[in-house]
């Protein structure tokens, strides 16, 4: 449960994520594919989700991840974070990102 | 069946080299030192491919006529491979890693066995040995493959046949195997045999009919009339993708880019059953080179559209590719 006034699962912003061995992803024309080889999925992201996912596998974490994205497209910090906390969580679910054991 | 002097016979379709004690009809012969990877053919009896071989587990498939009664099946066991098996066709056992192929070849079915051997069996096989399988038939021409994806039904092979007719040159029929090579996709011939509609065998004039193969004696179960084919001798780079589809309007269209060739292409794999992390990330790999690299198309068929209109309206987006535009 967030505290009041602060983004739900902001949490997660000091966190480490990843994408584990066991999942793939590769960049199409309008779309970014991320396949789980456990189940035998596929799951569709929209280039806004694929370069979210991108810089979090590129990031230390995923406040750092927010923070770049917010620069590289001139949005307001809180908001890039908003949205990223919510398409984490929603990997996380799914099970396409995991948290790093040391983090 | 030919003797071989004692050294096995090479053939060689969807990507791998077919290495028998015997020439195997149905296979192009491969020449000696090809480099393709080896799956070797071993025809056995009976009971060593026979029902007991793999211990009873729940089917990878199980299809069956209207009346129940089985037409194939497909059974995997870790250590033994997979057994693929339909009444009166024969019984195959596929190694794990697709090395080696046993067939149980049925004594009093002709070549029969053949099409359970080229649908199932060889294209398992080069699955296992890392080629990426898609439903589809595919011609050459000018040096480029160009693979039709599509239900069954929709016109894969009339289509390829009509090509074949008007100069292209049959590649496969039914499962294309592509590999991904230097960041390109490239597609390799499939078996010397094609089944057609008769009735789209009967549109093609005498030279059409020629090109196309010599009709073998046997129809297929289904009434198609099966043809012994010359593939393109080679694998060629995959220039064209086109993604066909029945809609109930009149004529053919052909649209570039469609939306929906992510997931057309994704749900083109051959051996659905096949869910190896290996095998799906292949799949992935290979359709994400075709997105980035090969011109896709979405060919509309509507009612009453024959293949060889449908062929005519596709090659021009054909002529395209090969002139660079």
């Amino acid at each position: 449960m967030a505290a009041e006034g602060t983004v739900p699962g902001s949490e997660l912003l000091g966190s480490r994520l990843r994408v584990p061995e066991h999942v793939v992803y590769r960049d199409f024309v309008s779309e970014t594919v991320v396949l789980n080889l456990e189940t035998g999925r596929y799951h569709g992201l929209n280039p806004t989700g694929g370069r979210i996912l991108d810089a979090i596998e590129r990031s230390e974490t995923v406040g750092d991840a927010a923070e770049a994205l917010a620069v590289q497209y001139e949005r307001p910090r809180n908001e890039v974070e908003a949205d990223v906390l919510a398409f984490c969580s929603d990997l996380l679910t799914r099970g396409l990102v995991e948290l790093r054991p040391d983090g | 069946m030919a003797d071989t002097g004692g050294r096995p016979w090479r053939g060689k379709a969807f990507g791998v080299t077919v290495e028998s004690g015997t020439p195997l009809a149905g296979l192009v012969a491969a020449a000696n030192g090809a480099e393709s990877k080896l799956v070797e053919w071993e025809p056995v009896a009976e009971d060593v491919v026979g029902v007991d071989r793999i211990p009873k587990s729940e089917p990878l498939v199980d299809r069956r006529h209207p009346d129940g009664q089985l037409f194939m099946s497909i059974e995997q066991d870790s250590e033994l491979g997979y057994r693929i098996a339909a009444p009166g066709y024969g019984a195959h056992l596929v190694a794990a890693d697709g090395s080696l192929i046993r067939s149980a070849v049925p004594t009093d079915a002709g070549d029969a066995w053949q099409r359970l051997f080229f649908a199932q069996a060889l294209p398992l096989a080069a699955a296992l040995r890392g080629l990426a399988l898609f439903h589809a038939s595919a011609v050459v021409d000018e040096g480029r493959a160009f693979a039709f994806v599509g239900l069954s039904g929709t016109g894969k092979t009339s289509i390829a046949a009509q090509l074949v007719a008007r100069g292209a040159r049959i590649l496969t029929d039914d499962v294309l195997a592509l590999e991904p090579v230097e960041g390109k996709v490239r597609a390799h011939p499939g078996p010397a045999r094609i089944s057609v509609e008769p009735a789209e065998l009967a549109r093609l004039d005498a030279d059409g009919r020629k090109r196309l193969g010599r009709l073998l004696d046997a129809p297929t179960e289904d009434g198609k009339a099966q043809l012994e084919t010359s593939p393109a001798e080679g694998p060629a780079p995959l220039g064209g993708v086109f993604l066909l589809s029945r809609v109930p309007t009149a004529g053919v269209s052909v649209r570039r880019d469609p939306a929906n060739r992510t997931q057309a292409l994704l749900a083109a794999a051959f051996l659905g059953y096949l869910t190896l992390p290996q095998r799906l990330a292949l799949h992935l790999e290979v359709c994400a080179r075709i997105a980035a690299s090969v011109p896709t198309f979405a060919v509309q068929i509507g009612e009453g559209t024959n293949a060889g209109e449908t062929a005519e309206a596709m090659r021009g987006s054909i002529d395209r590719i090969e002139a660079g535009r």
